[in-house]
């Protein structure tokens, strides 16, 4: 059954070693990682941020499992994540949920691939399910839920097997922003119950200062760890923790770090403290001037 | 404690009478049966006027009728074909010779063809091997080669059934194919996050979410061995549905043409409603929410 | 003054050369569509020499057509303006209402149509074909002879398996061993004797036991009506045919091998089991007979829509006057005293 509470886990411990990814062949290879190395302690919860396309993503996929690493290693307990396994829980941002079945079973797959027998299942399937507070759909297809409904079903599912690590890719990043607040609190509940390790991506630093104990900031392509910012806020978090002195001046940091890596993934840069690099001046004659 | 009960299901349904939360589920299920929807009244009623032109049509002899035989002919027709026969067989005896021809190849095709579809859609390999062997066969018009399959099956059923089998072959396959290429990637990835081995990914991913397509694919094979039917029967055949149009036609009896395409027609509406039918049971999911 | 009134003569003179043209013109068809069948008779005699083109002075367009079912299906939608039917197709076609004529006679059928036994299962009869398989192409003048057969020696049509089949299908199955007997015509009938087969049944044999078949050649009323002149040329360019297929076998032999495409002694063989019946003599009893008095064709006409309605061909038997309106020897009658 599903680890508890305190039992603080040896387990969960990632290390990413000097990791480099790259895609393609000669010209037209693409240099999606470059050089990262960092770790996530167990029972951490760290988050990775970054502008779009600084590899991220690609990262998360090494450690998931699903992306051979070019150069450079990724072990998770000592041992190297060449493939998926449930070790590893996975939250997707998009659509993920099996359509063909209940959330019930949604819920019970892994359990049913560790060859779980069936009621055993389906009463961790249903434990799991009232604490996302969805017990009473346990019998809908997800076709039937609202975004922020299938992806707490997508976290309990992840976390039925137990997995040492919960590796997440902008759950959240599909859902409405009050949807988003929600799920973030709902997030950090569940977490604090379990203490399970957790690697998680966005682009939001509001979330990223919330929900986590670390965050790394990655450069634009090719992506490499530009900053390690730990956030020592106390825990239990709440709303009111994002109006805290302390809270404003890690966002104001965090926000200053991200743009100049935004701007740069744009082509841009940062020139005193604003927009630089983008030399468009359309006169008075207006755009047609310029066709 | 957070409200999260805030999000709705989905919901969807297009009937035309205005319920309120409530009138009783009950209640709501009855008015749905008893009121028809608008487009089943147009429906009726093209059927209706269709009727009426043709017995004007008739009886008025806007056409010969060595062309179009009025409605009570063909209706006369059909009773003494199902009474009396037709050149021995009832007319029941003769739809079942062709629904048999016809349900054993498909179910044959559906054994072969899905199989190595999924295949194909698995690995690339297998579907270089298959693909260009189905795809050159596939246009080719049914008649033209069935006079090589009668010439190396004979003029039984064999041949036919071959016939059929090899027109449904086709659609089955290239459908269970492209079923699994349309599985969503995320949802396998998933699977593998969640412990499942390769041959766990097939059977409980791919497989269920080719379904949708499968049954696409199954309705166009069945409506494909209609089509191919009549031209099976067309040698060395004296029974079917099919035969009894081409040899109505030797002695103008456009009566019993009528019957015969009536007929075919309707079965095949039937059979491809029996498809549905069988796609909904198979997957619930699609048609809730 | 003087060119004034050459100018008038003149356009008058042209006037008058035109009217008189459109009176004696007999307005034509842009183009005559004949239907023929696949068969050797003298038909193909006169499509050779081009007889027809120079008669009517029309052009022709010749279709080729393998059954007289077809031919009737033609003739219903109006895509022919002549044909040439066998007796069952006839007496469905006529049963129908089709709207066409019999007005010569084609052939007459022999042995170039057979039933054909395998030797080594020792049929004898239509007896010995219980529980065998014979394929007949359905609705043709082989078809009606063998239910005529069945009958006449009492044995019961489905103690035997009877497979709708054309010859050249027949051929391929007899060589597949799918089938045991086969009536059918030549040239696959001739193959299938040489691959193990003994003719058991002829149509000369029927023909003298009460049942014979033969070929009209058919016109369309609508299109008779308009053009009477050119049906008579049209007769009377077939008596040619045959006259010529009666006085030099030798050369119409030749003639028809390159029509139909095949070798010299197949058709001559099939020249042997076919009639050809000259034109006089169709005006006589046994055939046509005379507008007042019509000869044999309409009895057999008439007993073969009988039987056919008793096969549940066709759904009644229509009144015999129909059968006689539908033979119509006027056409030949003229042909035959114009030549006098």
């Amino acid at each position: 059954m599903i680890s508890v509470a305190n039992q603080a886990s040896v387990r969960g411990h990632i290390l990413v070693d000097h990791l480099r990814v790259r895609f393609g062949h000669d010209r037209s290879a693409v240099e999606a990682v470059s050089d990262v190395s960092m770790a996530v302690q167990p029972g951490e919860f760290v988050s990775i941020i970054g502008p779009s396309g600084c590899g991220k993503s690609t990262l998360l996929n090494v450690v998931a499992g699903f992306v051979p690493p070019s150069a450079g290693q990724v072990t998770l307990d000592g041992k190297t994540t060449d493939k998926p396994g449930a070790d590893r829980g996975m939250v997707f941002q998009q659509y993920s949920l099996f359509p063909w079945m209940s959330v019930r079973r949604n819920v019970e797959f892994g359990l049913k691939m560790q060859g779980m027998e069936k009621s055993q299942r389906q009463s961790a399937a249903r434990t799991l399910l009232g604490l996302a507070g969805l017990l009473g759909f346990e019998n809908h297809y997800p076709e039937q839920l609202s975004g922020g409904m299938r992806q707490r079903v997508g976290i309990v599912r992840a976390l039925a097997t137990s997995p040492q690590v919960l590796l997440m890719d902008e759950p959240f990043g599909a859902l409405d922003a009050q949807t988003r607040v929600v799920m973030q609190q709902i997030l950090t509940r569940m977490w604090q119950r379990f203490r399970i390790s957790v690697l998680f991506i966005t682009h939001d630093i509001d979330e990223s200062i919330f929900l986590s104990d670390r965050v790394y900031v990655m450069t634009a392509r090719p992506g490499r760890i530009k900053a390690e910012i730990p956030i020592p806020l106390p825990r239990p978090r709440t709303p009111d923790t994002a109006i805290t002195a302390e809270y404003l001046a890690i966002k104001h940091k965090l926000r200053n770090l991200i743009s100049e890596e935004s701007l740069k993934a744009m082509g841009g840069e940062l020139k005193d403290g604003g927009l630089g690099g983008f030399d468009i001046d359309v006169g008075p004659q207006g755009v047609a001037e310029l066709i | 404690m957070m409200d999260m009960s805030n999000t709705e299901p989905l919901h969807s349904s297009a009937t035309i009478v205005k319920v309120d939360q409530d009138t009783s589920r009950s209640a709501r299920v009855i008015i749905r049966l008893a009121r028809p929807s608008t487009e089943r009244l147009i429906t009726a009623a093209t059927l209706l006027i269709i009727l009426g032109l043709w017995y004007l049509a008739t009886h008025y002899q806007w056409v010969p009728g060595l062309f179009v035989p009025s409605p009570l002919s063909v209706w006369r027709a059909l009773v003494e074909m199902q009474q009396t026969g037709y050149q021995g067989h009832t007319l029941f005896e003769h739809l079942a010779s062709s629904m048999y021809r016809i349900v054993t190849g498909l179910g044959m095709a559906l054994v072969t063809a899905v199989p190595l579809g999924l295949l194909m859609g698995v690995n690339s390999k297998i579907r270089a091997i298959f693909d260009p062997l189905i795809e050159f066969y596939r246009p080719l018009p049914p008649l033209a080669y069935y006079t090589l399959l009668v010439l190396w099956l004979g003029i039984d059923n064999t041949s036919k059934i071959m016939l059929l089998f090899l027109a449904a072959f086709p659609p089955l396959c290239v459908s269970a194919a492209q079923a699994v290429k349309g599985v969503d990637p995320v949802l396998i990835r998933a699977a593998r996050t969640l412990g499942a081995n390769a041959i766990q990914v097939f059977l409980y991913i791919v497989l269920p979410g080719s379904l949708p397509e499968l049954f696409t694919g199954l309705r166009i094979a069945v409506g494909v061995t209609f089509s191919v039917l009549v031209a099976a029967e067309m040698v060395a055949a004296s029974s079917g549905i099919g035969w009894i149009v081409l040899d109505a036609g030797k002695f103008l009896r456009s009566d019993v043409i009528f019957v015969g395409i009536i007929v075919m027609g309707l079965t095949g509406l039937l059979l491809d409603k029996l498809v549905r039918k069988l796609e909904q049971l198979a997957t619930p999911w699609r048609s809730c929410g | 003054m003087k060119q004034c009134k050459l100018w008038f003569g003149g356009a008058f003179g042209l006037g008058l050369i035109i009217l008189a043209n459109l009176a004696l013109a007999e307005d034509k068809p842009a183009l005559i569509t004949i239907g023929y069948l696949n068969l050797v008779n003298a038909q193909l005699i006169s499509k050779h020499m081009g007889w027809h083109e120079k008669a009517l002075g029309v052009p022709i367009k010749w279709v080729k057509f393998d059954s007289g079912g077809a031919v009737n299906t033609a003739i219903a939608g109006g895509s022919i303006d002549f044909g040439g039917v066998g007796n069952p197709p006839s007496a469905v076609g006529v049963s129908k209402g089709l709207p066409y004529e019999g007005i010569f006679v084609l052939n007459m059928l022999g042995a170039v149509e057979s039933l054909v036994a395998r030797t080594d299962k020792n049929i004898k009869s239509v007896k010995d074909l219980v529980g065998k398989k014979v394929a007949v192409p359905f609705g043709s003048t082989t078809h009606y002879l063998l239910m005529a057969e069945l009958k006449k020696e009492a044995v019961d049509p489905r103690s035997v398996t009877i497979i709708d089949m054309g010859p050249v299908d027949a051929l391929a199955a007899w060589l597949r061993n799918d089938i045991d007997a086969a009536y059918i015509w030549e040239p696959s009938l001739d193959k299938i004797v040489k691959s193990g087969g003994t003719i058991i049944l002829t149509s000369a044999q029927m023909a003298k036991a009460g049942y014979p078949t033969w070929d009209v050649a058919v016109v369309r009323k609508d299109f008779a009506k308009k053009y009477p002149t050119l049906v008579n040329k049209f007769v009377k360019t077939e008596a040619k045919a045959v006259e010529f297929w009666l006085k030099d076998p030798q050369q119409s032999a030749e003639i028809i091998a390159e029509e139909l495409a095949l070798p010299k002694e197949d058709i001559t063989r099939m020249i042997t089991g076919t009639t050809m019946v000259a034109a006089k003599q169709q005006l006589g009893p046994t055939y046509l007979g005379t507008s007042n008095k019509k000869g044999g064709f309409v009895d057999t006409l008439y007993s073969t829509a009988q039987f056919l309605a008793e096969q549940k061909r066709i759904p009644a038997v229509p009144d015999k006057a129909l059968y006689d309106a539908f033979i119509n020897p006027a056409y030949l009658e003229a042909a035959v005293m114009q030549k006098q």
